[in-house]
C-alpha cells in the first residue's frame, strides 16, 4: 500500500509540475487542467508560474501535494533506519494547519501575501500528512515477517521498543 | 479478509465522493484539501467498520480508501461523460477563460481547446484522460481518507487480543 501512495503522490506532483509544458499537447493540456479543476479553485493570482506558464493548482495545493510526496520518501527513510515518523507527522500536520489558517486570517486582515508565502507555510501541512500516511503504513504489525517473533502485537511492542525510537 | 468485502463499503463511499464532487457549489469544498474525496475515504473505512465489526487494520483502512477514491474518479469521469452533451464543460471553459484572460495559453493549444468545448477534435480522448487523471488525484487522496477513517474506526490493535486463558479451576 505504501508503495502505492507512493506512486501516485509522485505521478500528481509530477503531473502537476509538467503541465504548463504541456500546452503543445492541447487534449492532455486541457484533461489535466480539468481534473485539477475538481480539486482546486485554480485562481491565477494565487497560482505559481513555472517556465512562463501556469500550474494546474494553486501555490498552496503545490506546497501540499508537494510536501506529502517528500513526506512519504522521508516515511519510507525513517522506517528504513527504524525511526517512528506518524508521530512526527501528525504534530507537523497540527502545526501546518495552525500556520495556514493564521497566514488565511493575516491574508484576509492586510490584504495578499504572495505565492511563495503560501507555499513556505503550506508544506508543513503535506510534509506532516505525508510523515503520518507513510507512518501509519510502514509501522504496522506484520506477523508473517518474522514467525518465530509469536502474535502480532508482541512483534508491534517488540518493534517499539527495541528498534524503533 | 476477502477482496469482496471491500467492494461494497468502498463503492458507496465512491460514489457519495463523486457526486458530491460534481455538483455545483458544494463541489467548491474540494478545495480544501480534496475534502469530499477524504470524506469518501473515511466514509468507506466506517462501512467496512460496520461490516467487520471494527476489526479491520490500517492497511484494509488505506486499501478501501484507495478503491472508493477510484470509483470517485470513474463516478466523476461517467458523469462527465454523460452530461458534456447537455451541460458541455463548464468547469473547463471556465479554466481556460481565466487562462487566457491572463495570456498564458499558447494560440495554437487555445484554437485546439475551442474546438474541444465545442464538442469537436478528440474530446472523448481528453474526457478520457481526464477520467484517467482524475482516478489518480482521486486514488491519492482517497488513501488518506481511509487512514484517516481506520485510526477512527477501527478498534485497537491491542483490544483485538483475544482474552489471556482462564487458570484452570482447581478440582474438587
Amino acid at each position: 500500500m505504501f508503495a502505492v501512495l507512493l506512486l501516485t503522490s509522485t505521478i500528481v506532483v509530477t503531473l502537476v509540475l509538467i503541465t504548463p509544458a504541456l500546452a503543445h499537447q492541447p487534449a492532455l493540456f486541457a484533461a489535466s487542467h480539468l481534473a485539477f479543476h475538481r480539486v482546486c479553485h485554480q485562481n491565477p493570482a494565487r497560482t505559481l508560474n513555472v517556465s512562463g506558464g501556469l500550474l494546474p493548482v494553486c501555490a498552496r495545493c503545490t506546497a501540499i501535494y508537494s510536501g506529502l510526496a517528500v513526506g512519504l520518501v522521508a516515511s519510507g527513510l525513517a522506517a528504513a533506519y527504524m525511526r517512528r515518523s506518524h508521530r512526527v507527522g501528525l504534530r507537523l500536520l497540527l502545526i501546518g494547519f495552525l500556520a495556514a489558517l493564521m497566514e488565511y486570517a493575516f491574508e484576509k486582515l492586510t490584504g495578499q501575501p504572495s505565492n511563495l508565502t503560501r507555499l513556505i507555510v503550506s508544506s508543513p501541512l503535506g510534509l506532516g500528512a505525508g510523515l503520518w500516511a507513510g507512518g501509519m503504513l510502514l509501522e504496522q504489525p506484520r506477523p508473517e515477517a518474522n514467525p518465530s517473533v509469536g502474535s502480532p502485537q508482541e512483534l508491534f511492542f517488540d518493534f517499539k521498543k527495541g528498534n524503533i525510537r | 479478509m476477502t477482496q469482496k468485502s471491500y467492494l461494497k463499503p468502498a463503492l458507496l463511499g465512491g460514489v457519495v465522493a463523486g457526486v458530491l464532487s460534481w455538483i455545483p457549489g458544494v463541489n467548491l469544498l474540494n478545495c480544501l484539501c480534496c475534502m469530499w474525496i477524504i470524506v469518501g475515504g473515511v466514509l468507506a473505512a466506517y462501512f467496512l467498520g460496520e461490516q467487520t465489526q471494527r476489526q479491520f487494520t490500517t492497511g484494509d483502512g488505506a486499501i478501501v480508501g484507495l478503491l472508493s477514491g477510484v470509483f470517485a474518479g470513474l463516478v466523476g469521469g461517467l458523469i462527465n461523460m454523460v452530461t458534456f452533451p447537455f451541460l458541455g464543460m463548464k468547469g473547463m471553459a471556465e479554466a481556460f477563460e481565466r487562462l487566457r484572460q491572463v495570456g498564458q495559453m499558447p494560440p495554437e493549444a487555445q484554437a485546439i481547446i475551442e474546438k474541444l468545448l465545442a464538442g469537436g477534435g478528440a474530446i472523448f480522448v481528453t474526457l478520457l484522460v481526464f477520467m484517467l487523471l482524475g482516478i489518480i488525484i482521486d486514488a491519492l487522496f482517497g488513501t488518506i481518507g481511509g487512514l484517516i477513517g481506520s485510526m477512527m474506526f477501527a478498534q485497537k490493535q491491542e483490544r483485538l487480543q483475544p482474552p489471556p486463558p482462564m487458570p484452570p479451576s482447581p478440582s474438587v
